[in-house]
């Protein structure tokens, strides 16, 4: 059995003892607000025992999980994202946008940093002119204040 | 007393006024840059271009806002096609076979044949708001709660055939978009269901955060990790489809129209539903149905005509009963009514001519949209060779700046990176995402539905049995439920026809 199968068959299970418990919590009359999280926790067990047990058309092809440097690249983008949606309010939208930019461009591209920062001050102005000038979208300020 | 054609000549001659043409077209092109926008979608693009109609006079304002509508819808197809971003629901489809194009560098015929589809869905649905407005919009007013529940059951059949290669997989994807769907405050009863205890989930899981991390972070988390080049390395071949592709397409266009239309005409029938039905109709009467998944030009055809048809379909209830039926139509109703206008059924009767101009401005604006639209493929279509290393982080801005547009909440930009990641990682596992996003889209209804059925019976679901119409709905859902499951039995390639599911493994 594949393990990404059985961790699949688990979180479903899991997700159907949450159906369960919050289907019971609300619950009020046959067809309520409850009704449909039960039959969802009904459904999520079967699906969930399903998982258990191997499927014959995938027997013979392994997930194509990424290789090492995949895996890098992948995590730089991620903690890329993270650190730029986390930061984005507190910096403000400019600033935080050309650091964003500029460091996938260099980390997960391999763009030169001089070309990488040319782009990330183009995009990131042309952007704010266009959502925060034009169509007048609330933007986060941040502490630059603009 | 005049007839309708009389009625929409006088229109026309409206319509075609300097000043009237001017703002059909400031709003096509309008309409569509917002359209291609990644994330902007029509209701926002309303939304947003709304107070730059204000200092306009009821009629061109109106004509503005609706050519910015149409053309919103069809610019959302540009970036579904190109980058794998549906910029709103009912583009989600259009990526299935739009975003394989492109990547065989058919990029051009895709963008051109969803601009001729959206074009002849579009005037062809015209047709029917001219001529059956005010009958179609009473026929509309008599399907109740047990129908509507009828028309979910049957358009959640078609997740047995985006299943992809195992239906177990589906089902969960599709099960997992209802448990999503029901994330929130129940519109019923009020009650708070699975918000665990955070203020920002009583709102729900907003669908378009939901889409953009599903199809465009979690496209982009794929390409990262293959160190893609460019979208499609093919040399770009030819811009437009082949004769024989369009004649080939004009039957799928005409059954686009049809289910875009009259279920567009249904309020609450969400576009997005609808183009799901129109691609999965396609597919079943298509002769080459294992092309689709893997860049039918007819699986372009079928959800950009139904999503244009609707488009039209819409105008029928907004106009006749002043009943939006889906939320871009309710900021172009505020519009309306920012004038002083109330849709309705008086509104043919006490202002025909600033009706009849807004109809015929639409075909107007239909005609413009596809003269500007074609001219552009060529330049759309270069965006697809584009480095991927420079289109990457340009998609993951849109696609942030698209899931906060919604609501202006920071929430939706995080919940797009999470959907993002799960996308990824369904594709892993080879579990479909299409399915999950048909159920987040239909859930609600079918809950509503069966709620109201049942209340209308005292507690018993009845009347979901019993209604005429409620149970042929039910029983075609059963039937081609039925018909998914035996043509997998059978044909067991039929099942990799999907995206998301077994192109990995061809």
């Amino acid at each position: 059995m594949i393990l990404a199968h059985r961790i699949c068959g688990l979180i479903l299970l899991l997700l159907a003892l949450a159906c369960w418990l919050e289907g019971v919590r609300v619950w009020d009359e046959m067809g309520g607000t409850g009704f449909l999280p039960v039959i969802l926790g009904g459904i999520f067990i079967l699906l969930g025992l399903g998982f258990f047990k191997r499927e014959p058309a995938e027997r013979s092809q392994p997930f194509p999980w990424p290789n090492r440097k995949s895996w890098r690249h992948l995590g730089l983008a991620l903690l890329i994202m993270f650190v730029y949606i986390l930061t984005v309010r507190w910096v403000g939208y400019p600033v935080a946008t050309v650091f964003f930019l500029t460091a996938l461009l260099r980390f997960t591209g391999n763009v030169r940093w001089p070309l990488g920062i040319i782009l990330g001050l183009l995009v990131a102005a042309s952007t704010f002119f266009i959502f925060k000038i034009w169509l007048n979208m609330p933007l986060p300020a941040g502490l630059i204040g603009i | 007393m005049m007839s309708t054609v009389d009625l929409l000549l006088n229109g026309f001659t409206q319509a075609l006024t300097p000043t009237n043409l001017l703002f059909a077209l400031i709003g096509s092109v309008l309409g569509t840059l917002v359209g291609v926008l990644p994330g902007i979608g029509p209701t926002s693009g309303i939304a947003i271009l709304l107070p730059l109609t204000s200092f306009l006079p009821p009629t061109p304002a109106i004509i503005m806002l609706a050519a910015i509508y149409y053309g919103a819808m069809y610019g959302g197809s540009t970036t579904s096609i190109l980058v794998n971003i549906p910029g709103e629901l009912s583009s989600v489809v259009t990526t299935i076979d739009g975003y394989q194009m492109s990547r065989q560098g058919r990029a051009g015929p895709a963008l051109a044949i969803a601009a001729i589809s959206s074009f002849v869905a579009g005037t062809l649905g015209l047709l029917g708001l001219t001529f059956f407005a005010p009958p179609l919009a009473e026929m509309a007013l008599k399907i109740g709660p047990p129908e509507y529940f009828g028309l979910v059951v049957l358009a959640l059949s078609v997740v047995i055939s985006l299943a992809g290669q195992s239906l177990m997989k589906g089902l969960a994807s599709a099960t997992l978009g209802a448990l999503i769907a029901l994330i929130g405050i129940d519109p019923t009863s009020g009650e708070k269901r699975f918000t665990l205890g955070n203020t920002e989930l009583v709102g729900g899981v907003d669908f378009i955060a939901v889409i953009i991390g599903l199809f465009a972070i979690a496209e982009v988390m794929r390409n990262v990790e293959q160190q893609t080049e460019a979208i499609s390395t093919a040399a770009l071949r030819k811009l437009l489809p082949r004769l024989q592709e369009i004649k080939d397409c004009i039957g799928a266009m005409l059954r686009a129209t049809g289910i875009g239309f009259f279920l567009g005409v249904l309020p609450g029938c969400t576009p997005g539903a609808i183009s799901f039905i129109s691609y999965d109709l396609e597919r079943r009467v298509s002769k080459n149905r294992e092309q689709f998944g893997k860049g039918a030009i007819q699986g372009v055809v079928a959800p950009e005509g139904a999503n244009n048809s609707t488009t039209s379909g819409g105008f029928v209830p907004l106009l006749a009963l002043g009943i939006p039926p889906t939320p871009a139509l309710a900021v172009l109703l505020s519009g309306l009514m920012i004038y002083g206008l109330q849709p309705g059924p008086l509104l043919f009767e006490k202002q025909p001519q600033f009706v009849w101009t807004i109809i015929a401005s639409m075909y107007i604006g239909n005609v413009m949209l596809l003269i500007l639209n074609l001219p552009l493929v060529g330049l759309w279509a270069r965006m697809v060779s584009i480095p991927y290393c420079f289109m990457s982080p340009l998609i993951l801005l849109f696609s942030f700046i698209g899931a906060f547009s919604v609501r202006n909440n920071f929430f939706d930009v995080w919940v797009a990176l999470f959907f993002g990641v799960l996308g990824y990682l369904m594709e892993k596992v080879k579990i479909p995402t299409t399915p999950l996003v048909l159920s987040l889209i239909l859930t609600p209804m079918l809950e509503t539905s069966l709620r109201q059925s049942m209340g209308m019976a005292g507690g018993s679901p009845i009347l979901l049995v019993t209604r005429p119409l409620a149970l042929i709905f039910v029983i075609a859902g059963v039937v081609m439920a039925a018909a998914s499951l035996y043509a997998r039995s059978r044909k067991p390639r039929i099942k990799e026809y999907i995206v998301g599911d077994g192109k990995e493994s061809d």
